[in-house]
């Protein structure tokens, strides 16, 4: 009786956190996205103007393309880390001398900051002086420098390679902790049937880290469409619009053009279609787990 | 124990609610703007973080020692221009009145004065006083027929290039693109640099050079009438030429188009791998320290021109402006006067560098003892070309910088990526 509030009372701080920090911006961000609302237009400010915002947005090359721009680079970042991190989650799993110096290293990329390993990267892929074209040129590979960055043909490659070297720590520690939740006995009784490596790891490991994987694809797609760093600091969304993604395009609408009208669209389509994604990648799991 | 978790709880909870409130409220306790103990009113001025010499911290106590009733304060905000902007467009659209004095980039003028962020100065800074300034940087506060700033820090974007280079071959500065290129081609191939250096990464930076190009063949973005035309024959005719700088002539390599900041292309010239940079006025300065492999090696020209076109340097700079949410306006306007007085800018030049707006300065006997360069180097001053103004440049650069970064990319010929350009400028409201 005496502390039948107390649950309530103990409960209000982080209700208001999140009221203020996300459920207040959030509606802010819808109503805008109605609204015709440029901070540059003192005549007309937020006034209604229905689902104009959306037309003209799907109206918009540029958007359009930003949004083919995110899937890809999401794609190719996805797919990426997931072969690496099970690789390396599969090695930091095994008993052998200096293992925790291994798996250390191997969480060293997500310890540094974005803007710096982007910058960092950056000089790598530098066409005239970057070590990268440096090393390929001494060792025969190449004869003519590629331009890493400044070429719509490869910058998409070159973030994409960034940015799985900066996320996969994360999927790798997600998986490594799915992998330990997995009982020896298993696979001693697999080693009974006289089962091989590769069939032990298909009808065991797989199905029971797939959960664990799911997790961590929806962590890892979220910090690679939202932190925008990357991309910001190594081409700037560019040559021209080649690795524009949605959300440094929404950035620039928001902060740059200071039209938040639009941006605000932009933002709900954006939320819309991650958690479309989000969807997907959950619906899949359950549906593996329960099969 | 059970009883003692939940006081520790109940604490917690406490401490927790206190800092969600503090943190709430701290805003009002700082309002500034308002009178001190001693009466006092409080100014705050937005400046760059970076203060080589400490110059503008030193201006700010000689002004507070001087004055009794004004308290003077920075705000200091980031270096990068498009940052800045950023910044000082948050504080301003919040309608806050912790920033009096705004320090606006060239460019910003129509924005902000669009958006009503600014008062007008047109009775404060008449236009006896406008005519002591360098000509070309008043008009850069200009909008509407309206003054809307004070022109404080003059910059430009010349060229400069390797001296004992061209009097080494026996070349004397080309006045042309054609000329300068076929030295840049002779020069290389015998000394095994880069002909020029340039920043054509993605960014404002490419919108300075573009500019330049532009007008040195007589094209621009906009006709007298505001009408686009950004895809005349001769603005394709530049934009192609940058085009074959990199691919045809060989005289920019083509990472130039990853260069997006002034450093990126500064700083291979002044380790003396190459031969022209256009590049803003502070190169100078660095060029000539003592680590510097091209010390006294470089000096500074108008940028060239095309045959029948005209010398194009763009003009940057930072001029002081009021903000409209301030509560103090006159306070404010007596910093600002005090800030661009002869006697201040000739203290800043001579200590620190600060090239000022004042025409006075540059004739002044001291400061030319104090920095010979000086009266040669405002020379170039007359080629002064500046960049479109509009009430949403922000906006108009990036479109801008993506069309034409895609043609220096080569994924656009230079026609397809101006056409695209003026079809977006027109639809730009």
């Amino acid at each position: 009786m005496k502390y039948k509030y107390l649950p309530y009372l103990l409960l209000v701080p982080v209700f208001t956190m999140i009221i203020v920090v996300v459920f207040i911006p959030l509606v802010t961000t819808i109503i805008y996205s109605f609204q015709s609302y440029r901070l540059t237009n003192t005549e007309e400010k937020a006034n209604f103007i229905g689902l104009d915002n959306y037309v003209a947005l799907f109206q918009d090359d540029r958007f359009i393309s930003s949004l083919l721009t995110s899937l890809i680079y999401i794609a190719g970042s996805v797919i990426g880390m997931l072969i690496l991190a099970l690789i390396t989650a599969q090695l930091a799993n095994q008993a052998f001398k200096g293992r925790s110096l291994f798996r250390a290293t191997i969480l060293l990329p997500w310890a540094v900051a974005p803007v710096v390993a982007a910058q960092a990267w950056k000089f790598m892929f530098e066409t005239d002086f970057g070590i990268i074209n440096h090393i390929l040129k001494s060792l025969g590979l190449i004869e003519k420098n590629i331009p890493w960055l400044v070429s719509s043909d490869h910058a998409m490659m070159s973030v994409i390679l960034t940015n799985v070297w900066k996320t996969t720590p994360l999927l790798t520690l997600i998986i490594i902790s799915g992998l330990q939740t997995i009982s020896k006995e298993l696979y001693e009784s697999a080693d009974i049937d006289g089962a091989s490596p590769w069939k032990k790891y298909y009808h065991i490991t797989l199905p029971l880290i797939r959960p664990f994987i799911a997790m961590g694809l929806i962590f890892t797609t979220l910090q690679t469409i939202n932190v925008i760093d990357i991309i910001y600091v190594m081409t700037g969304g560019g040559p021209g619009e080649a690795t524009e993604i949605f959300t440094l395009y929404n950035y620039k609408v928001f902060f740059q053009y200071l039209d938040f009208g639009l941006g605000g669209a932009m933002a709900v389509i954006g939320v819309t279609v991650i958690g479309i994604l989000i969807y997907l990648y959950s619906r899949n799991m359950n549906k593996q787990m329960d099969t | 124990m059970k009883s003692r978790m939940k006081k520790l709880l109940v604490f917690l909870l406490l401490v927790g609610t206190g800092f969600v409130i503090s943190a709430c409220s701290n805003n009002n306790d700082n309002s500034s703007g308002n009178e001190g103990e001693d009466g006092a009113v409080t100014i705050h001025m937005a400046v760059f973080e970076n203060d080589p010499g400490g110059q503008m911290e030193a201006a700010r106590q000689r002004f507070n020692e001087e004055h009794d009733n004004i308290q003077l304060e920075f705000t200091p905000m980031s270096n990068d221009a498009s940052q800045m902007h950023d910044q000082t467009v948050t504080q301003l659209s919040a309608g806050s009145d912790n920033l009096d004095i705004v320090n606006m980039d060239v460019v910003w003028t129509a924005e902000f004065a669009e958006s009503g962020w600014l008062l007008p100065l047109d009775e404060m800074f008449t236009e006896d006083m406008q005519s002591n300034y360098i000509a070309r940087q008043v008009d850069s506060v200009k909008y509407n027929d309206q003054t809307w700033a004070v022109p404080w820090f003059n910059d430009l974007h010349p060229l400069w290039y390797r001296s004992d280079l061209l009097e080494k071959y026996g070349y004397d500065v080309p006045e042309t693109y054609e000329e300068a290129v076929e030295i840049a081609q002779h020069i290389q191939e015998e000394e095994g640099i880069q002909g020029f250096t340039m920043h054509w990464g993605r960014s404002e930076q490419l919108i300075v050079s573009f500019t330049e190009f532009l007008h040195a063949n007589n094209g621009d973005f906009f006709d007298e009438d505001g009408n686009v035309t950004v895809n005349s024959p001769e603005a394709v005719e530049a934009l192609q030429f940058m085009v074959d700088m990199m691919n045809e002539y060989e005289v920019v390599s083509p990472s130039a188009v990853g260069n997006s900041t002034p450093e990126d292309s500064r700083i291979p010239f002044t380790q003396g791998q190459a031969l022209f940079n256009p590049n803003w006025g502070y190169v100078y300065s660095i060029n000539q320290a003592d680590d510097s492999a091209v010390k006294d090696k470089t000096w500074v020209a108008s940028n060239f021109m095309f045959e029948g076109g005209q010398k194009a340097n763009s003009v940057g700079g930072w001029n002081f402006a009021i903000s409209s949410s301030s509560n103090h306006p006159e306070e404010a306007w007596e910093v600002i006067k005090w800030f661009t007085s002869v006697e201040n800018q000739k203290e800043m030049l001579i200590n620190g560098g600060y090239a000022g707006t004042q025409l006075e300065i540059y004739s002044d006997e001291e400061v030319i003892k104090a920095a010979p360069y000086l009266e040669e180097y405002t020379k170039v001053f007359e080629d002064a070309s500046v960049r479109p103004s509009h009430p949403q440049y922000s906006k108009l650069s990036d479109i801008a910088q993506s069309h034409i970064h895609q043609a220096l990319s080569g994924d656009l010929s230079p026609q397809e990526a101006l056409d695209g350009l003026a079809e977006e400028l027109e639809n730009l409201e």
